[in-house]
């Protein structure tokens, strides 16, 4: 595939920052983090998570309550947030609501409803009467929930790769588009705490009792997040800011939770999104790290960057700001690029305040003005599933 | 109207009483009885015997399901782009997280962890088959024959790769089976590609408001009804008759995919 054509006609995020783009621009330039201490439940260790207040106060509409949970609630929210639902309503004009399909990621969906479900069986084993599995906890939910509230009739599904679920649903609309089984895509993803997730994370070892601070020689871990993200795809107009240029899909072929060692996942990732895109890699004008805060991974991913793009190239982590937002990290990290692209500003990698001095490429540790063409994004997941965005300015 | 194609170059299936492809045609044109035994989900060849410990039941139905149907292929899985579609994954690590996690010190397995991602399938499979092209992995919920087929041709019509796609449900042992009754296991694997000698299918986008096709094998379609991959048996019957129709799957519960069949 070559020449995408493709562009971002709107996009919203609900995270630890806060609702909405001005929310996250704001804490972006202010250097606000919205990472806050828990303890781990079961222990008595503390972790940093970057949560998003209020959920448990917000209605799901009232035909759709059979979708209530607190990740249908965090789409709720980041549905009515920027007027999303208004720009969909627009193209639903534009294009007809069975041409708009939806594709979001999750990596846990309402999982945390099915946790509350097993804390409150009875003796004979028995559920509560309310737990509704197929609308709460699989992993479909999400996106089902998201058809049936934009009054959408078009495809719609979840894609679930861990770490990179919301970043293919760019590439998933790409295809949709490109061969014209849609007209426009609603991408992005919603992933929210939970018990499954912060004591897999735990029992890895990988928490930071710390906020997370990627790249610094202290890192000490990831901090996870919760997140909501959107943003609707449709063919390029005279009106359009942000393209997608190019998308890279790979595997790592080495193991379930490490990854390859020498990044051969990520790299081929990243050479088919170049590829894809037309660019040279001295075109690129800043990368996206995944940049979790795990030093083994943050390395690897230093690596490659400078092997592919050289150690010029401005490059950040923004997790020390949102958190591992996992199956959301695509849409957030992709938002936080679209932010950088509209702003004009290289955002730095909050919490960094000595790289590690084994990592060869450019990492800002201040967030800086500067015009911007070009951004790439990088996520990598468990079961060494990746995927590398690149967006641009529309020309 | 977007019509997308694709030739079949390999087909595999794992079912209650459906061992292989060639039995299963063999139950089709009625040269056999269906006996209908629970599923039999042999231990995985693709991935080494460290990992082969840590599969679960449905890891290992998706890994035999993919390797069966390259193999029918004559398939190289390094050159193979991979979708895998399933609603629930691996319930019983799910099971056994939401267990643990209801204990007083809730201590998560690290392998459970990993092993609860629902690219879980699609992990192993590329280890055990050194491949590392694109592999998406997805949840429709009873709907996932019907989009995983769309995924995989879309992949065909623009990347030009041959496309192996496995939808695979195996379902839950403890208390969330009464919460999301699945039947009875089932794998369903194909290998789509732009050329070849296979049979050939047509699919897009019905605007009209048909029903989901049922095969002929009216007792295999009852026992299967609650699993989402059975929902591939009319175009199963189809091409193991080599028998030229329209049969229609649903991608939405209110909208159909049209699939046209040339053996």
């Amino acid at each position: 595939m070559k020449n995408l054509d493709l562009a971002i006609t709107c996009f919203t995020t609900v995270c630890a920052l806060g609702t909405g783009r001005v929310a996250m621009i704001k804490a972006l330039q202010s250097n606000q983090s919205g990472l806050v201490a828990q303890t781990i439940p079961g222990c008595s260790d503390t972790t940093y998570l970057g949560k998003v207040s209020g959920l448990d106060d917000v209605e799901i509409p009232q035909h759709l309550t059979a979708f209530d949970c607190r990740n249908n609630r965090l789409a709720e929210v980041t549905l009515l947030a920027d007027d999303f639902i208004g720009s969909v309503d627009q193209a639903k004009k534009q294009f007809g609501a069975n041409r708009i399909a939806v594709v979001l990621g999750t990596s846990t969906s309402g999982a945390s409803t099915g946790e509350e479900a097993y804390a409150q069986q009875d003796e004979h084993s028995q559920f509560p009467s309310s737990f509704d599995y197929a609308h709460t906890q699989e992993l479909s939910s999400l996106s089902s929930y998201v058809r049936e509230r934009l009054g959408l009739t078009g495809l719609s599904y979840t894609i679930s790769t861990a770490c990179s679920s919301s970043t293919k649903s760019f590439a998933d609309a790409a295809l949709l588009i490109s061969t014209g089984l849609a007209d426009a895509v609603v991408v992005g993803g919603v992933d929210t705490l939970c018990g499954s997730s912060i004591r897999g994370f735990y029992g890895l070892e990988l928490l930071s009792p710390t906020p997370c601070c990627p790249n610094d020689v202290t890192s000490r871990g990831i901090s996870i997040g919760e997140a909501g993200g959107f943003a609707l795809l449709q063919r390029r107009n005279e009106n359009t800011d942000i393209q997608l240029l190019g998308f890279g899909e790979s595997t790592d072929a080495y193991h379930m939770s490490s990854p390859h060692p020498e990044g051969l996942g990520a790299e081929i990732a990243i050479q088919k999104a170049l590829e894809m895109s037309g660019l040279n890699p001295n075109q690129i004008d800043y990368v996206n790290l995944h940049g979790t805060g795990s030093a083994a991974n943050d390395q690897i991913e230093d690596k490659v960057i400078t092997k592919i793009l050289g150690t010029q190239v401005p490059v950040s982590s923004t997790k020390g700001w949102t958190g591992h937002t996992l199956g959301a990290a695509g849409i957030i990290d992709s938002a936080i690029c679209f932010l950088a692209l509209e702003h004009s500003l290289i955002f730095g990698n909050l919490n960094l305040s000595t790289k590690n001095p084994a990592f060869q490429s450019n990492i800002v540790k201040h967030t800086y003005d500067h015009p911007l063409q070009t951004v790439m994004t990088n996520n990598f997941g468990f079961g060494g599933n990746n995927c590398t965005l690149i967006f641009g300015q529309a020309s | 109207m977007t019509k997308l194609h694709a030739h079949i170059k390999g087909i595999s299936i794992i079912g209650p009483g459906l061992n292989d492809w060639s039995e299963t045609q063999r139950i089709f044109s009625g040269q056999e009885t269906w006996q209908g035994a629970p599923t039999i989900i042999a231990p995985p060849e693709i991935v080494s015997p460290r990992e082969r410990r840590r599969t679960s039941p449905a890891m290992r139905l998706a890994l035999n399901t993919a390797l069966a149907a390259c193999e029918h292929a004559n398939a190289d899985p390094k050159n193979t782009v991979s979708v895998f579609s399933s609603a629930i994954g691996s319930g019983s690590v799910t099971e056994r997280i939401f267990t643990a996690l209801d204990t007083d010190l809730k201590q998560v397995s690290p392998t459970d962890f990993h092993n609860s991602v629902h690219n879980a399938a699609a992990g192993y499979w590329s280890i055990g088959t050194q491949s590392h092209t694109a592999s998406t992995s997805i949840s429709a919920g009873d709907f996932g024959f019907g989009v995983g087929l769309i995924h995989a041709l879309m992949q065909v019509a623009l990347q030009k790769h041959d496309v192996l796609l496995v939808c695979f449900e195996h379902p839950f042992s403890g208390p969330l089976h009464a919460a999301r009754p699945l039947g009875d296991a089932m794998g369903i694997g194909l290998v789509l590609s732009t050329s070849g000698l296979g049979p050939h299918i047509t699919a897009s986008f019905d605007q009209g408001d048909q029903q989901l096709t049922r095969p002929n094998h009216l007792e295999l379609a009852d026992k299967c009804e609650l699993n989402p991959p059975a929902r591939s048996l009319a175009l199963l019957e189809h091409l193991a008759l080599k028998k030229t129709g329209t049969v229609y799957i649903p991608h939405s519960f209110d909208r159909m995919l049209k699939v046209e069949v040339m053996p």
